[in-house]
């Protein structure tokens, strides 16, 4: 049976999604890319600093990536409908991560500003992947509100810490109908196969292959780190059950 | 918020005898120690197969009842206010085709039978009708709450289907509960058996859950009376239901019961055979797929089995039930249904601590 | 006149267009996206486009993120 995933109606054919931040160089984003075999990458929307002249990131993402620009810098929901709209209007399709942050210490999401804003961009037919704080009741009205997939924290931004949320996400995978897609923390390919066997649809990967010493190499680890933990999720690994009589059967007075 | 009748849609040409020769030992083993079950796998272990796994289950079962509950029961017995009825479900005694003496509680009756309850200890009720707008409407429900919530902590009804702002009504006049059978899911079956009158609305009677849920109700029961129906896909449908309820209000309580059809006035014969077996196995594959969900034993129920059930999953028993309508003071008049276990509550009491369980008469209370 | 570029006061000759402005500033239109008062321009309007007293213009662009 072939194991298909799907966002909004569309069939991705890789469960690693990539983000283009923090690399030493925007020339290593194609073979980062075309390693990982993402078919999901992220980008930023920033004003333009007349300091000093930055390339276009979207010429060095290959042209049969999806580009999903997120609304980093948005501190509500207005900001980030707004960077949303930029971007599609910029040509950028209608994929767009929502990522409100207004806690700067942690850089922890504001999850009901990002409701808000899933519900407003929805409507208007964008395919909505909110970035957020791992919380049922949230994950249910993120998808009343329209979402195309949840993206749960593994741990903060940026820390590498890896799947400390763990019993949360499982939560969200057992109750939420939709792909739920671990962002955010997840610092070694290990992880990201812990993410996989639990049952996540995809991992979304920035800084552990933008800085690791050899982000080549480490987006291909982190590949394969993914299909084995899908696959392995697939296999339904046996579980550690005592599956021996009971002492004191509770059915025993069964006849018929 | 997709209706629960939408989501029933898509089982509507599923082939239940198919997917059940497809079931495997490893597949049933594996689903026993899941921690998170899937609708299918909840129908795998309602499948013929999985009976030869009703001990593991049943261990399993058990612990996660303990688990979530506690050694506990909460017991409750039913009022029946009414027995007029402008229905014809051939299966029940209280339908508009039986000869029978039609009676409904004046309010002095319905303080006078809850006079004797509360003696008993007893701070749960369910309150039951025919349905019959004209003989107890709603204005006459909600009165008959008021007399009994100085009795009573928590009040449910098992009544005709309302409208969500009757709900509404019905809750801010005390009622904190609903049970609501769907008497069998499959939609022709249910036209067959239910031959005249405002019930041969499936659909609105289907929802009628959803409307109490909107209209604020604390807790929901829902079943498919046992026996009308294929049993194993009558209990996947009941089940799929309480998961539906529960999540799309996660802030209600949701049980089941499965009822098992009872001879009655009238002489119906069910259609479909329902063995203590199987009663059993549908309690344990639900335990499984919903492991905070309750499972409501009524004394349709033999004692000896009631007995049993304590240890495989059940959460809420009745006692010292009588199905007459003003029975418990006039031994004259004949019930919906005969009932299987008569013990008192005191009885009922003495059997839950000899199994080590406590017996709850107060749940919670409104503050 | 007054105009805000990026969230910043600039001062600037009355009537000009934005191409000219764009220039002026040293950009390449091919790689930026231009928000006037909180509405994309399009790279063939920018000849044509008259520039008001107190408008607001954003330079934005794609970069690298997660
Ligand atoms: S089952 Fe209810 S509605 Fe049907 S005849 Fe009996 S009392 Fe009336």
């Amino acid at each position: 049976m072939k194991d298909v995933f799907k966002i909004g109606g569309r069939e991705i054919n890789s469960r690693l999604l990539l983000g283009t931040g923090k690399f030493s160089s925007n020339k290593l984003i194609p073979e980062v890319v075309e390693t990982a075999g993402s078919q999901v990458v992220t980008i930023a929307l920033r004003r333009v600093d007349p300091a000093y002249e930055e390339e276009n990131i979207a010429a060095y993402v290959p042209g049969n990536c999806i580009l999903m620009p997120n609304t980093s810098g948005a501190r509500n929901a207005g900001e980030a409908v707004r960077i949303a709209r930029l971007a599609r209007a910029a040509g950028c399709g209608d994929w767009v991560k929502i990522e409100v942050i207004t806690d700067n210490r942690y850089l922890l999401p504001d999850n009901y500003e990002t409701v808000k804003a899933t519900e407003i961009l929805a409507s208007e037919g964008f395919v909505v992947l909110p970035y957020m704080s791992p919380d049922l009741m949230v994950a249910k009205k993120l998808v009343e509100a329209g979402a195309a997939a949840v993206m749960p924290l593994g741990s903060p931004i940026g820390s590498n810490r890896g799947l400390r949320t763990k019993e949360l996400i499982r939560i969200l995978i057992d109750e939420i109908p939709l792909p739920i897609i671990v962002d955010a923390g997840l610092g070694r390919p290990s992880e990201a196969a812990e993410a996989m066997e639990m049952g996540a649809a995809a991992v979304l990967v920035n800084t552990a292959i933008a800085t690791a010493s050899d982000p080549v190499a480490m987006a291909r680890a982190f590949r394969l780190a993914v299909e084995a933990g899908r696959l392995a999720y697939l296999a339904g690994p046996g579980e550690t059950q005592e599956f021996a009589r009971a002492s004191s059967p509770l059915t025993g007075f069964l006849r018929d | 918020m997709m209706s629960f009748y939408n989501v029933l849609g898509r089982y509507k040409n599923f082939d239940f005898e198919r997917f059940f020769e497809q079931t495997s030992d490893e597949s049933i083993q594996r689903i026993i120690a899941k921690s998170r079950l899937t609708e299918l796998d909840y129908l795998n272990l309602l499948s013929p197969r999985s009976e030869i796994y009703l001990e593991e289950m049943a261990q399993r079962a058990h612990r996660l009842t303990i688990q979530h509950f506690g050694r506990v029961i909460f017991l409750y017995t039913p009022l029946y206010l009414a027995n007029f009825c402008v229905n014809q479900c051939v299966y029940c005694g209280f339908q508009i085709k039986n000869e029978l003496k039609r009676k409904k509680l004046t309010l002095a009756e319905v303080a006078h039978e809850a006079e004797i309850i509360s003696a008993t200890g007893l701070k749960h009720i369910l309150i039951l009708t025919g349905e019959s707008r004209r003989e107890s409407p709603v204005s006459y429900i909600r009165e008959c709450v008021e007399v009994l919530k100085k009795y009573f902590t928590s009040i449910s009804v098992e009544v005709y289907p309302l409208e969500e702002h009757e709900y509404a009504e019905l809750i801010s006049a005390g009622v904190d509960g609903l049970t609501m059978y769907q008497e069998v899911y499959n939609e022709e079956e249910y036209a067959k058996l239910h031959l005249a009158g405002p019930k041969r609305d499936y659909r609105f009677r289907l929802e009628a859950p959803e409307r109490a849920c909107r209209a604020g109700i604390r807790t929901v029961n829902v079943g498919a009376l046992l026996g009308l129906g294929e049993w194993r896909s009558e209990s996947f449908f009941t089940g799929i239901h309480a998961d539906y309820l529960q999540n799309a209000f996660p802030e209600v309580e949701v049980s089941i019961s499965p009822p098992r059809i009872r001879p009655q006035v009238g002489g119906f014969q069910p259609g479909f055979k329902v063995t203590d077996k199987n009663l059993v196995q549908l309690m344990l594959a639900f335990r499984l797929y919903m492991p905070r969900g309750g499972i409501t034993i009524s004394t349709r129920e033999r004692a000896d089995l009631r007995d049993r059930l304590v240890k495989l999953g059940a959460t809420k028993m009745s006692a010292g039930s009588c199905t007459a309508v003003g029975g418990r003071s006039d031994s004259e008049s004949a019930g919906q249904f005969e009932i299987s276990d008569e013990r008192s509550v005191a009885e009922m009491a003495g059997m839950l601590y000899g199994q080590g369980y406590q017996p709850v008469y107060k749940d919670w209370q409104m503050l | 006149m007054k105009i805000m570029l990026n969230g910043k006061e600039e001062f600037i000759e009355a009537g000009m267009t934005l191409d000219v402005f764009i220039n002026l500033k040293g950009y390449n239109p091919e790689h930026i996206i231009i928000v006037y008062n909180s509405e994309i321009v399009s790279r063939e309007s920018l000849a044509g486009f008259k520039m008001k007293d107190n408008d607001k213009i954003d330079l934005v662009k794609f970069v690298g993120g997660g």
